[in-house]
């Protein structure tokens, strides 16, 4: 069967005149917080990838992780009540946001709208400070103290963004594992399409648990060392944590403003792969369908695109599976003249909010034509044979882009981002 | 309040499905309430030694053989087994067709409270017992909260879009708002959308430390929620699709609508404009006056402060115009099950013409426009509206006719 989705003709709402563009990104990394860090650390292809320290790791096959160390970060918007009463995630996802908004350069009070929606990708959310609390419960038979729990729901992310602004719109958690904020930006970008909200904050924050630590060592799919994407000796993934937030609005709101656009949200797909909760679908095709998924949604050709930021988690089966489906989409001209990266060699793989700092990459690489490189690439695969972005960046003019997301599972997601 | 969205695209419920306290199907939860059971009962002592709130409404007794293999249903955690059970009913019952094609062109939207609770709990106590290395790696993947969605396309061969939220208990209404953007912009033909969560003990301790649970016996009470657990589900398809097969609808959607207000993730927000503000935005996009509206299934929890902010938000809406008034949740517990359910139940008794009383007692005295049904009525003429609030201020109204 024709991997390609076909849209059929109920298509009545969609309004040619929709433009979704991005003006606003935040991010908090592995490089530390900021845009701008991120951006130097990706472009120059180093790498976030060190010893974790957040808690005991003696009993796991890696020691590794790009861990955001927060001991140093300052919230003076934050009371010390507000400080203790919100968890890594909700701390680094308002961090985000609050310079998401301020590159945007919207009046904050624009956020408190009702017309303003939250729209975030989060998974592990408050589990690491949760984790305390079962600590105490399993260990000593106890309770914990209760404030550990509080923000243990993924949706306690977006709960604290929406109290910092006020937001008085649509506010929602989407939990697809490691597509959870890619699907987010895409949901995102049909509710400002369809009139449902004026402008949106959205993206993901997530941060490493022991759950998460232990349950990737426990499916033996990390690499003991830095993890290598798309390279041939790739042994497995390499956890990372962060947050990163977009905002989004119409583009005709957004040049109202004169705000800088960094590039358009075209379209997006979501499929599921109905093939097995962990392992990719081997073939590609069911990957290749969200690809497609999201060119047909955006309008555009496969021959339009000029570069992919891939899941590319490092693991032998998923990037095998994912190449598969690159050169199912684009043909031959994916192996010499699409240009393709994964950033997780420098900022490990960040769970829920991997789509998100994917896209704020994405979209700063169409701003600044660079494509940013595959840190740790040394050796090509011939079972990945793509015109893979090596270690250091690589300057071109990016129109057309996109970010692909798989996830436990099975559920795909693939945003098209386009130069403004 | 300002509005540039436009009126909604109207779509057909077909199908529905029901796991619960109170039945396995929609139609035995359905005729459950009508008769006046409960689903909530006591936890066994024994299980829950030093733990106050001893009331949950759990799934009893639950055959998930004619739904998966028994195998297959041992390598699936609670709320994945309810969900793959209500989305087959609710496909079923829509007469949905088969086939590779149509299910690429199905859209799966699955909100959750709690999904992934058991086993996150069953593998942080191996961990934390002795060693990571003893946690077991096969409940590892169950314990993402979109775990559900993943088996039931496994299951079932779904490949459409799919997605799943979490906003605690009222998911229910951006979960259909998000359905209706997929079939309206041509994502999809047919959403099946809904809710599924499984009971937790550990959880249940957790929210009795913070005070969030009703406790009911001889020493004490306190006013709470009772935890729920199931799954509900809607099939919703356009218009074309099923007049090319000639299925007669359950309900329409008319409008849905989704409202915040600002508040930490373990408050109830207590916000009777926003929950107005749902319920005008839902009216406007059903491009239905106050006066169309014959009844409404409350989202009433048994926190008498939530139902006071209910009271208030139907008196700015709809002031003194009638309402029929019911609720499932003095029956079927709270989670973001409970909401969908609301829904799905909302749109069958809309096909049988007769509305359930109200499950448990108003924790307020109502005004006499809202009728709170004591026993069951014949349904009133007008569109049935649906609310549902979550903790963290999160609000919820949906329409349908």
């Amino acid at each position: 069967m024709d991997p390609k989705l076909h849209r059929s003709d109920t298509d009545v709402n969609r309004r040619s005149s929709d433009d979704i563009v991005v003006t606003g990104i935040g991010v908090v990394s592995a490089f530390g917080i900021g845009r701008e860090v991120y951006w130097k650390g990706l472009s120059e292809g180093r790498s976030a990838i060190r010893e974790l320290e957040l808690f005991d790791t003696t009993d796991h096959r890696t020691k590794l992780a790009a861990w955001i160390d927060d001991r140093e970060f300052e919230y003076p918007f934050l009371s010390p009540l507000q400080r203790r009463r919100t968890s890594r995630a909700d701390r680094f996802a308002l961090l985000a946001a609050r310079e998401a908004v301020a590159d945007s350069g919207v009046d904050p009070s624009m956020l408190a709208s009702e017309r303003a929606a939250i729209v975030l990708g989060s998974g592990a959310s408050g589990l690491f400070e949760a984790e305390e609390w079962f600590k105490e419960w399993i260990r000593r038979g106890r309770a914990g103290r209760p404030s550990r729990l509080i923000n243990h729901f993924s949706d306690a992310v977006a709960d604290h963004v929406a109290q910092h602004f006020g937001s008085q719109g649509i506010r929602l958690t989407v939990v697809t594992a490691c597509s959870s904020s890619a699907a987010a930006i895409g949901q995102a970008g049909d509710l400002l399409r369809s009139g449902l909200a004026d402008i949106v904050a959205t993206g993901g924050s997530d941060v490493l648990a022991e759950l998460t630590y232990a349950g990737f060592n426990a499916l033996r799919v990390v690499d003991p060392e830095p993890c290598r994407p798309f390279d041939r000796n790739r042994n497995g993934l390499t956890l990372g944590e962060g947050a990163a937030i977009l905002i989004l609005e119409r583009r005709e709101s957004a040049e109202h403003r004169g705000a800088r656009i960094y590039c358009r949200l075209a379209g997006y797909g979501l499929t599921a792969d109905a093939h097995h909760m962990t392992a990719p679908e081997p073939s590609g095709r069911a990957a290749a369908r969200t690809i497609f998924a999201a060119l047909e949604d955006s309008g555009l050709e496969p021959a339009a695109v000029d570069y992919v930021n891939a899941h590319g988690t490092a693991t032998v089966h998923n990037d095998r599976a994912e190449a598969a489906a690159l050169l199912l989409a684009f043909g031959e001209r994916a192996k010499r003249h699409l240009a393709v990266s994964s950033i997780k060699g420098a900022v490990g793989h960040c769970l829920c909010s991997a789509g998100g700092m994917e896209a704020a990459a994405t979209a700063l690489a169409i701003e600044r034509s660079c494509a940013p490189p595959t840190v740790n690439y040394q050796t090509p695969d011939p079972e990945c044979d793509l015109d893979v972005v090596p270690n250091h960046s690589r300057p071109m003019q990016i129109n057309v882009a996109l970010s692909t997301s798989f996830a436990f599972g099975g559920n795909s997601a693939c945003l098209a981002l386009t130069a403004p | 309040m300002p509005r540039s969205d436009r009126p909604m695209m109207p779509l057909a419920i077909t199908g529905v499905g029901c796991v619960s306290a109170l039945g396995h199907s929609a139609e035995e939860v359905l005729d459950a309430l009508e008769s006046g059971r409960s689903g909530i009962e006591p936890l066994p002592a024994d299980e829950m030694q030093g733990c106050e709130a001893r009331l949950a409404a759990r799934v009893n007794e639950f055959d998930s053989t004619a739904y998966l293999p028994a195998m297959r249903a041992r390598r699936l955690e609670r709320a994945s087994i309810f969900a793959v059970a209500a989305v087959q009913q609710a496909l079923r019952h829509g007469d949905f067709p088969d086939g590779d094609e149509r299910h690429e062109r199905l859209g799966l939207v699955l909100g959750t409270s709690s999904a992934g609770s058991v086993p996150l709990t069953t593998f942080l106590a191996a961990a934390f017992e002795s060693s990571p290395r003893d946690a077991p790696p096969s409940e590892f993947p169950n314990t993402v909260a979109n775990a559900p969605a993943g088996h039931v396309s496994i299951e079932l061969g779904l490949r459409g879009p799919s997605t799943t939220f979490t906003q605690k208990q009222s998911v229910v209404a951006p979960a259909l708002l998000y359905s209706q953007l997929m079939i309206g912009s041509g994502r999809c033909d047919a959403v099946v959308v809904g809710a599924t969560d499984e009971w937790c003990e550990v959880y249940q301790r957790g929210y009795e430390q913070l005070k969030a649970l009703r406790i009911q016996n001889g020493r004490a009470s306190r006013e709470g929620i009772v935890l729920a657990e199931g799954a509900a589900t809607l099939l919703l398809e356009s218009e074309v699709l099923i007049a090319r097969r000639s299925t007669r609808p359950l309900a329409r959607l008319l409008g849905v609508a989704a409202t915040s207000s600002p508040g930490p993730p373990h408050h109830w927000v207590n916000d009777p404009d926003a929950l107005a503000r749902a319920i005008d935005q839902a009216l406007h996009r059903a491009a239905l006056a106050p006066a169309d509206v014959g009844s409404v299934w409350l989202g009433a929890n048994g926190i008498s402060s939530l139902e006071s902010m209910e009271a208030k938000a139907i008196a700015r809406i709809f002031s003194d115009h009638p309402l029929a008034a019911t609720g499932v949740k003095g029956a079927l517990g709270e989670a973001a099950v409970s909401g969908a359910a609301s829904v799905a139940l909302a749109a069958l008794a809309r096909r049988r013409g007769r509305l359930p009383a109200f499950a448990g007692t108003p924790a307020i005295e109502w005004p006499p426009s809202v009728r709170v049904l004591k026993s069951p009525s014949a349904l009133p003429a007008g569109a049935t509206l649906v609310l549902t609030y979550g903790a963290g201020g999160t609000f919820g109204a949906v329409l349908l006719g």
